[in-house]
């Protein structure tokens, strides 16, 4: 059962010089209890996506058109008063820069606190006692509860922020980049958490990161976009062992592993093309190696080839 | 071997003050300070590229500048081509820099949004004289752009930093640093801000120019599947002090310290067949202690002895090449 559906979903940034088409008709859905992975380059669409289905796009974004089905409800029509209520409780995120995203001026217990409190009618005492489960359940002695952001290290940030996210046992978590920027000891840790709390608390997620090797670790299924399309979907285990998309390919040819035999690294020539007057036919076509006349005229559709969607006209 | 020797570090120190409130300044108390460089010795060869990898905090970037003297080191020496870089006077440290440059992580915030491309490298063509006329800079703008990948150069001359890729960018930082025709270049995380696809392309272009002109690399970063790919060896630094060094390939395959072989098993993999390993060791690095004469490991270390906690280990050779610093392998 799906509990999260996306279904033709167009998003655009008005600028100056024209509409961006940050997502540009994407759809895919999360399955109950599993993890799906968004990768891409920067600008892709995976934070725009994601921010999406928290509904927090902003002027001078707008959703254009498509629905995102969450548990029945259509999270772009709802009226605000009640994505208010899920936002937190059923619906919640972690974001980049956990740094940023904590408040300076109030101590981490009564951040995890105040979640609780607008979502269930607890006393103040009770969310202050949860909170203090939270900080146990993500790995953070509770005795730190009144510590400020700026007291803890970036690791331990990132916890807190999952401690706040994971606080009303949520349906559905959005993981946006959440161990980027951190020492890779650090991040093994959070990876280690991210994926006992899924099994403990029977999480769906959604996990967004340019780093396939991330993705590859956590995730069921991954969704890879490209200047806010969706070239391949696949399973975990089918895109990596073989990926079919020449974009796909090009990823994974460049993703330096220190595992194994050294093997020769081939980087992806040239730039993500302009959103505002993205190429004709294929986005790709311009970076692709194996591009045709099709693929510069007629933009391809995605096809079920061998348990992948992929959208190339070279795949038949 | 010894005159194919660009740069050698001897025992270098870089020690900060750790500030004092006005009591403090009053009583009689002892003044403190955070060794951020505790004793460093290497050697880069020409044409070498030594990486230096570890986690934030354990003194790689303080080191760098360091070396370059952006900042004065508080004890060692550093020879660049057999001379002595700490003895040198201002005006002789200043002929010396040209041939001693360094990249930064953030191609952005490294160039002057307000200069076009153009523009950043005649500046540094008139700071260092490199040439006479304007018809001469015009020509050596054109040709460094091309080295640096930046083709046409046309389309990139007149274009300010804000409208390039962070790719784009670090190539023209590239090509700032190569104008000079360095014999030894510092790169403090040159690709840790760029996407996955663009990454290795600038690797390949240091590479390519360090076969080219002959120049020598220290490469620093946190990042050691990068590291493997351009290094040809490897020091892993901890706390302000080299734990390991060896060549590339024989420090991932046979890693010996304790420490080395936890980050090691923290990177992670791309290859979804991979079980997942919990990293060996615990806790999180420390504040970088002031005196202190054990191992600094010693906290964290799953195999910490007795002998750990009360002497400090020194880098003696393991195998041919492969220093460590550690007791337990001995």
């Amino acid at each position: 059962m799906s509990i999260l559906e996306v279904r033709d979903l167009y998003i655009q940034y008005l600028t100056r010089k024209g509409a961006a088409k940050a997502v540009d008709g994407i759809s895919f859905s999360v399955e109950k209890n599993t993890t799906l992975g968004l990768i891409g380059e920067s600008g892709c669409g995976k934070t725009t996506t994601a921010m999406a289905i928290m509904r927090f796009i902003m002027p001078p974004g707008k959703i254009m058109g498509g629905k995102i089905i969450f548990e029945g409800n259509d999270i772009v029509k709802i009226p605000e008063e009640k994505i208010r209520n899920l936002r937190g409780e059923k619906l919640t995120i972690v974001r980049q820069e956990a740094q940023n995203a904590l408040n300076p001026v109030m101590n981490i217990g009564d951040q995890i606190a105040e979640v609780i409190l607008e979502h269930e009618n607890i006393s103040k005492r009770d969310a202050w006692e949860r909170a203090k489960q939270q900080l146990d359940l993500v790995g953070i002695i509770h005795k730190r509860v009144k510590s400020y952001p700026h007291e803890l290290s970036g690791g331990m940030r990132q916890r807190v922020m999952i401690a706040i996210a994971t606080a009303c046992n949520p349906d559905f978590l959005i993981l946006d980049e959440p161990i980027t920027g951190l020492d890779v000891i650090v991040q093994r840790q959070l990876l280690i958490l991210i994926n006992n709390l899924r099994e403990k608390l029977n999480l769906t997620a959604t996990f967004i990161a340019h780093d396939l090797s991330v993705i590859s670790e956590t995730c069921d299924n991954v969704v890879v976009m490209y200047a806010g399309k969706i070239m391949e979907k696949a399973s975990k285990m089918d895109l990596f062992n073989n990926p079919m998309h020449p974009y796909s390919k090009a990823l994974i040819k460049a993703y330096p592993s220190i595992r194994g035999e050294k093997k020769e690294l081939m980087s992806i020539p040239g730039v993500p093309p302009s959103l505002i007057d993205p190429p004709r036919g294929c986005r790709f076509n311009p970076r692709c190696k194996y591009a045709t006349h099709i693929c510069r005229e007629e933009e391809p559709e995605i096809r079920e080839v061998n348990g992948h969607s992929v959208a190339c006209h070279l795949i038949k | 071997m010894k005159e194919q020797e660009i740069l050698r570090v001897e025992d270098l120190k870089k020690y900060f003050k750790i500030k004092r409130n006005a009591l403090e300044k009053l009583a009689p108390k002892e003044q403190k300070y955070i060794h951020a460089v505790d004793g460093i010795s290497f050697t880069v060869g020409e044409k070498e590229v030594l990486g230096f990898v570890g986690e934030s905090g354990c003194g790689k970037s303080t080191m760098s500048r360091t070396i370059l003297r952006l900042i004065e080191p508080t004890a060692g020496n550093i020879y660049f081509n057999g001379k002595d870089i700490t003895a040198m006077r201002r005006h002789e440290l200043r002929r010396n820099r040209r041939y001693m440059q360094m990249i930064f992580q953030d191609p952005f915030g490294s160039l002057n949004p307000r200069r076009t491309v153009s523009e950043t490298l005649r500046q540094t063509i008139r700071i260092h004289r490199l040439v006479n006329t304007v018809e001469e800079e015009d020509n050596l703008i054109w040709k460094t752009l091309e080295e640096v990948e930046l083709n046409p150069p046309d389309l990139y001359w007149d274009k300010y930093p804000a409208s390039l890729s962070g790719g784009q960018q670090q190539r023209v930082s590239i090509g700032r640093v190569l104008i000079l025709r360095p014999k030894f270049v510092i790169a403090d995380e040159p690709v840790s801000m760029l996407d996955v696809s663009v990454r290795i392309g600038v690797l390949k272009l240091l590479l390519k120019i360090k076969e080219k002109y002959n120049i020598s690399f220290i490469y620093i970063t946190h990042d050691l599947s990068t590291a493997r790919y351009v290094c040809d060896r490897i020091a892993i630094m901890y706390l302000g002090k080299i734990v390991e060094i060896a060549p590339t390939e024989e420090i991932l395959q046979n890693p010996v310290h304790p420490y080395t072989n936890a980050l090691l098993t923290a990177v992670p993999d791309i290859d979804p067949n991979i079980q997942v390993h919990d990293v060996p060791i615990k806790g999180f690095v420390p504040v970088i202690p002031g005196e202190s004469a054990v191992c600094r490991f010693y906290p964290r270390c799953p195999y910490s002895m007795e002998k750990c906690g009360e002497e400090e280990p020194e880098l003696l050779e393991y195998s041919k090449g492969h220093f460590v610093a550690c007791f337990l392998k001995r």
